[in-house]
């Protein structure tokens, strides 16, 4: 655990982006942040006490909160089932229950299959900021996690339409994956989006309409290696799991 | 600063710091069930139920719990001998062996069993993945969550016994001469799938008790199961293992280690660690006696090569201890740790053993004093040869196939979840005792007694 020097729990969402304005870490479950070594002293904004802890249906999907845990979604029957699955393979049972997806979110984690599969639904994700709230999608956050500076998490958006199809390689059933693909095929076409394959989880930028597609896009990446998987042991992966998930839903 | 929380249905008040993880605060609230297996709340043996959720302590602020109700396994220890439910199906089941996460063990299945009643093996297997402990295997403590459910729900599990099965051929033998995994009956079990059957029927075991022969004569004990003796202490979570142990005045010990591969020791300066307040003792190569032993081998003599120290004058491994801080508590020892100046000859270092044996490769132990090492200069500790007992020659040009092959065998680290931890103190006789957390009881007592000069 770091050296926390304060630990706040602000009611408001106002007083709590004053005190991230000042240096303040915001924190859902805190599962990543109090895990992480950190010699300079930090303080900590407990979000619990804002409201953001509620699934929500909205007119094109759903909208989970930033408090939300990966338990809740796990056990929400009227998420998609694919993201339901994805919560609950992504932490064990002891820190699913506390990891919520807006710790997921300014993780991110480059092999975070739950991730992907928001980036296959179309997540869309809205920040509070002192001159109100904007919605950027998540690839984008993924990309430049700047974005999230002085900026607090407040919901993530998603589809609730389209077919969902998911495949992963792991080294075993309950680990992690080395690569994962998930596709969602909904009414303005197919969306592709691989973890373990980048720095972060990647959303295909090319159009994908069939296998062939998805494979001709996994076959570019470059992925790092580590003990899990070599660069081109990864790519192998890609090219065989997202054309079996495209494949699934066209 | 002060927070307030339902611990185990009692209203609590605690000071505590801002970082203060809940696994320390409940420890020192006397939650010795709550264990320490890592700060990243990956194994699990610090689990609590917060408002019935399962989650980490050792990833949780104290301050996050302020107005929550958590509940630990105390909770369940209602009278002295006695056992809930589901801790009886645990000892029943033998679903025990360090017992060390036991306590997070029954968390997890309280809070599955609020949640449903009968739960699949999948799902028994999902909820129980963030304890890390695997306790024997993971069957018996699936089938303990399945007896326990059926005791809760009313059911009456069917008693541990051994279950004589057909023989597989010849006189005996089952109507299709497979009677090891049959299909429906009381006892038998299906591949997979639901241990305890639904609609009525006799519960069946996740996997079946088997017996080889069906005439094996009945017995007392042989082929019947029996409670592990200590079952109680870890089932409750009670303060059975080293780091429960808490002595009034008791000092801390934190070991500095080496940030380098390979280097030699050139100077400690130790003043600024001693001048802390609370500091009583600093120790490294620079006061403490050089004396030789080996680390590995539990037979008696101590087996060569004796190769290590106490306190060395050069580190050999990143992590390789350096000097050690004993102090009034834990973190004065590791501030004292941090003011501790070594100055290090950093050596050029080698992290493969086929390089290690390649001339002009970095020597590991050029110290004069190690004794019985095969070839210090070539990196080889020792070098083993079987004893032969036939023309070896003669029968590999007799054979028909020769196959010669180089084994490459990665060192094994068991990775208990316990971490090392030794107490000692003075008994009434001013003897030292030492209570540690090793299997190898009599070689700690070689080692120390080597290393210390204690008789």
């Amino acid at each position: 655990m770091g050296s926390v020097s304060a630990y706040w729990r602000p009611v408001t969402l106002d007083g709590a982006l004053a005190l991230v304005h000042r240096g303040g870490i915001p924190i859902g479950g805190g599962t990543e942040v109090n895990a992480a070594p950190c010699v300079r002293p930090i303080e900590i904004v407990d979000l619990q006490a804002l409201g953001l802890d509620r699934i929500e249906p909205t007119r094109t999907g759903y909208s989970l909160g930033a408090t939300v845990t990966l338990q809740q979604v796990a056990g929400e029957v009227d998420v998609p089932a694919a993201v339901r699955d994805a919560a609950r393979r992504e932490l064990p049972s002891t820190l699913r229950a506390a990891a919520t997806i807006g710790g997921c979110v300014a993780t991110g984690h480059w092999e975070s299959e739950f991730l992907a599969t928001l980036l296959a639904c179309d997540a869309r994700v809205t920040l509070a900021r002192s001159r109100g709230e904007r919605e950027i999608h998540l690839d984008a956050l993924l990309a430049d996690r700047r974005l999230l500076r002085g900026q607090i998490i407040v919901r993530v958006c998603i589809a609730g339409d389209g077919l969902v199809a998911a495949a992963r390689t792991a080294r075993t059933p309950a680990d992690n994956p080395i690569v994962s693909a998930v596709a969602c095929r909904a009414a303005n076409g197919v969306r592709l989006a691989l973890s373990g394959v980048a720095a972060r989880p990647m959303l295909s930028s090319t159009p994908i309409r069939s296998g062939a597609d998805a494979t001709a896009w996994a076959e570019r990446l470059d992925p790092p290696a580590d003990f899990r998987g070599s660069s081109a042991y990864r790519r192998a992966l890609a090219v065989t799991l997202a054309r079996r998930a495209v494949e699934a839903v066209t | 600063m002060l927070i307030h929380l339902t611990l185990n249905g009692v209203g609590r008040q605690i000071d505590c710091g801002a970082g203060d993880s809940l696994l320390a605060v409940l420890r020192r609230e006397g939650c010795f069930s709550v264990r320490y297996g890592s700060g990243t709340g990956e194994t699990g043996a610090a689990a609590v139920l917060v408002d019935g959720r399962l989650v980490a302590a050792d990833v949780l602020l104290a301050a996050q719990a302020d107005g929550h109700d958590v509940l630990t396994v105390e909770h369940l220890n209602a009278a002295v001998g006695r056992l809930h439910p589901i801790q009886e199906a645990i000892v029943d089941a033998g679903a025990l062996q360090s017992g060390y996460s036991a306590g997070a063990l029954v968390l997890a299945i309280e809070a599955l069993l609020r949640r449903h009643d009968d739960p699949s093996e999948p799902e028994i297997r999902d909820a129980l993945s963030g304890v890390l402990d695997r306790e024997t295997g993971y069957v018996k403590v699936v089938e303990a969550v399945q007896r326990a459910a059926a005791a809760l729900r009313g059911d009456k599990p069917p008693p541990m016994e051994a279950l004589a099965v057909p023989r597989l051929t010849g006189a005996g033998a089952g109507p299709d001469g497979a009677g090891v995994l049959g299909s429906g009956g009381a006892g038998q079990c299906t591949a997979g799938g639901r241990g305890i059957a639904d609609h009525g029927e006799q519960p069946t075991p996740a996997t079946p008790r088997l017996v080889a022969m069906a005439d094996v004569p009945s017995t007392a004990v042989v082929g019947r199961p029996e409670h592990k003796i200590d079952a109680v202490r870890l089932v409750k979570g009670n303060a059975a293992f080293t780091d429960d142990v808490e002595i009034r005045g008791m000092l801390h010990a934190k070991v500095l280690r080496s940030p380098h591969a390979h280097a030699r020791i050139v100077a400690i300066d130790d003043s600024a660690a001693r001048e802390l307040p609370g500091v009583h003792a600093v120790v490294h190569s620079g006061n403490t006696p050089r004396v030789k032993y080996a680390s590995g081998g539990q037979s008696w003599p101590n087996p060569y090569p004796w190769d290590q120290v106490s306190f060395d004058s050069k580190v050999r491994h990143v992590g390789d201890r350096v000097a050690a801080v004993a102090a009034d508590t834990e973190e004065i020892a590791a501030e004292a740790c941090r003011r501790i100046k070594v100055t290090y000859e950093v050596l050029p270092a080698v992290f493969d053993e086929t390089l290690a044996q390649a001339p002009g490769a970095p020597v590991i132990h050029d110290e004069d004093d190690s004794v019985g090492m095969h070839d210090a200069a070539r990196n080889i500790s020792n070098h083993i040869e079987g004893a032969t007992v036939a023309d070896i020659e003669s029968a590999m040009a007799a054979a028909d196939h020769v196959f010669e092959e180089t084994f490459r065998v990665q060192r094994v680290q068991h990775c208990a979840i316990e971490p090392h931890v030794t107490i000692g103190w003075l008994d009434e006789d001013e003897r030292l005792v030492l209570r540690t957390s090793t299997q190898a009881r009599s070689t700690s007592v070689a080692w120390w007694r080597r290393c210390s000069g204690c008789r």
